[in-house]
């Protein structure tokens, strides 16, 4: 579900394979996602570009994917959100807590 | 555009596996009712928030065997219906009286809160907070209900104590 694309410079470029992001998979996804962390020391970017669909069930996963990378000085940046998904974020604030980005490139590339 | 009056129907299973073609089937209704001026005015977001929690709500708490959703368009506003016969919300239930605010949820960015209006009805409201760094410790992983209340201009809740019928309706105002 969440595929390693590339490892550069402290990040670790991971696509979300699903475009229908809900309670269907959400579970699936958290452990995914804090497997991946707990087994690399690079920030987690998540190319969200195919994902056409997300409901609570699944931000609440990120939400908890987040927790976790922060408690280990770690992170979850995600990139690539079609409009619907970033507006979602943005509706409920949590474009304040997640960093987003429009691409991997921008990630490392700041400004 | 002129706004024409509609409406449909729609009875969906209640199994996780129908929720998004549920979902797909209510938005092809409003995009052929509806068409550019549901996506100029960000009314496809919104109503697609709202059918999606209210779908995934249904499935996680209600319990029901199927659900009901109808949509009705006027010049005014979408209004989006669930109805089931599945576990009622608490908070509509004999016992809580008349006029209490009860917090559903709280973090360091929304408060959600249920208002007991009269007897088996219930509005919902959020109370946005400030903090513009909110700390990601103090935020909640429960969003659905606080997504719907934010994209609809009214959400409430009904209980109909004879049919034992739920009932919750969201209103989306179109632009003038």
């Amino acid at each position: 579900m969440i595929n390693i694309v590339k490892q550069e410079s402290g990040y670790l470029l991971t696509k979300l394979d699903v475009s229908e992001a809900n309670l269907n998979n959400s579970d699936k996804f958290k452990s995914g996602l804090i497997t991946l962390l707990d087994g690399h020391n690079e920030k987690i970017v998540i190319d969200m570009s195919r994902v056409s669909y997300m409901d609570s069930s699944f931000l609440g996963a990120l939400v908890a994917g987040l927790k976790h990378a922060i408690s280990m000085n770690s992170d979850v940046i995600l990139v690539s959100l079609k409009k619907d998904i970033n507006d979602l974020f943005t509706l409920i604030r949590l474009d304040k807590v997640f960093k987003i980005h429009k691409s991997f490139e921008d990630v490392l590339i700041p400004g | 555009m002129q706004i024409k009056y509609s409406g449909k129907y729609f009875t969906f299973i209640n199994v996780s596996t129908a929720l998004t073609p549920s979902l797909k089937q209510v938005l092809e209704y409003l995009e052929e009712n509806l068409g550019d001026f549901a996506y100029e005015h960000d009314l496809y977001f919104k109503a697609k928030a709202i059918v999606t929690e209210l779908l995934t709500n249904g499935f996680k708490h209600a319990g029901a065997e199927s659900v009901n959703i109808s949509v009705d368009i006027d010049p005014h506003f979408i209004t989006i219906t669930k109805t089931d016969y599945g576990v009622p919300f608490p908070l509509a239930l004999p016992g809580t009286a008349t006029g209490t605010k009860t917090r559903l949820s709280y973090d360091v960015m929304h408060h959600l809160y249920a208002i007991n209006e009269r007897p088996h009805h219930v509005r919902f409201v959020v109370e946005d907070m400030t903090d513009e760094e909110p700390d990601v410790y103090g935020i909640g992983e429960h969003f659905g209900l606080l997504i719907i209340t934010k994209c609809a201009e009214e959400f409430v809740y009904d209980f109909d104590e004879a049919s034992k019928l739920n009932t919750f309706t969201a209103r989306v105002r179109l632009p003038d």
